[in-house]
């Protein structure tokens, strides 16, 4: 999408080679050859953590796989309710911590959320140009392009190209509004409910709301009866 | 969130500090004195700056979301003039701004 070559690799290496037209040198499995250098020190503190007695491995084991569970169904979920409930849509644009606690979601104490909504004139986006702060909460494991110094960077300087390359065309006429999510809060976007879907359930309307409609390169499809 | 009281409140206009600063900072690079515009106070938060270092993180900080026009930013901005950047920015990397008329504009 933003380079020419494979980008199937994560990003988590460092990336600081922004000219197009170059080759990476082949990107290795993480279970295939020696460890780096982060490898063997995340061995080493967790080897050290167990042992003091400060974690086990049963406490990492939930933890990883608490993590694995989450997905963008939860953001959806949020989404749905939105969409079907005007006077929750206000409570969560107004107050996104305790909207989120009606439907049983406890945000916890790292990071405040709050949720920007699209409208027939604004189109919001979501970025984060220091790192990769991300709603893992609601949306589950980041994509790696999330992460790519490419979109981290491209994004804010011209976003209406990235978000043509993502398919998604804004009007002239309409704003582009991009979120730099600087510091403690967490940033999802309420897309418009697609036209063509008067009719489905809170569920079926769930169902039509995407990881990247929520970080705002994509836009829920209109719905053909 | 919204109670907080900060030096600053929606409408005000206000110009990111572009000092310096070597090591962890949250006050993006490309924002350092740029002008914007408060649009909401968004809560008083432990300083990342501090909690990078594994100090606790006080003094708190307000922190703000400000807007920012995409055009004042990038000379060469490709889009409609309407279109805006924000970002959380606190209260220690703002000043007031001159141009405080810009605000009730862009609100």
């Amino acid at each position: 999408m933003m380079h020419d070559h494979d980008h199937d690799h994560s990003h988590d290496h460092a990336h600081d080679h922004a000219g197009a037209g170059h080759a990476h040198p082949p990107q290795r499995d993480h279970d295939a050859g020696p460890m780096g250098v982060y490898e063997v020190m995340e061995e080493a503190v967790r080897t050290l953590l167990i042992e003091k007695g400060i974690l086990s491995h049963a406490e990492i084991a939930v933890q990883m796989d608490l993590m694995d569970s989450r997905s963008a169904a939860l953001g959806a979920k949020v989404i749905a309710r939105a969409w079907v409930d005007l006077a929750f849509k206000q409570r969560l644009l107004a107050d996104c911590r305790s909207a989120l606690a009606e439907l049983g979601i406890d945000i916890g104490q790292i990071a405040e959320f709050k949720v920007v909504e699209n409208t027939p004139a604004t189109h919001n986006v979501i970025v984060c140009t220091l790192c990769s702060c991300y709603p893992k909460l609601l949306l589950g494991i980041p994509p790696a392009w999330y992460k790519s110094l490419a979109y981290r960077s491209r994004t804010v300087v011209d976003p209406r190209s990235v978000l043509a390359e993502f398919g998604v065309t804004v009007a002239a006429e309409q704003t582009v509004r991009v979120h730099d999510s600087t510091a403690d809060l967490r940033y999802i976007v309420l897309p418009m409910r697609p036209a063509g879907s008067d009719h489905m359930s809170e569920s079926e309307l769930a169902a039509l709301v995407t990881r990247d409609a929520m970080i705002g390169t994509a836009v829920p499809a209109a719905v053909r009866s | 969130m919204s109670a907080v009281m900060g030096r600053y409140k929606p409408g005000d206009a206000v110009r990111v500090d572009d000092r310096a600063v070597a090591g962890h900072c949250r006050a993006p690079w490309y924002l350092r004195g740029q002008e914007g515009v408060v649009v909401e106070v968004l809560g008083n938060f432990r300083d990342p700056e501090r909690l990078a270092y594994l100090r606790p993180g006080l003094p708190r900080q307000i922190l703000y979301k400000v807007r920012f026009e995409q055009a004042s930013i990038w000379p060469n901005y490709i889009g409609a003039s309407s279109d805006a950047l924000e970002a959380d920015i606190t209260e220690n990397w703002l000043h007031a701004s001159d141009t405080a008329k810009r605000g009730a504009q862009a609100l």
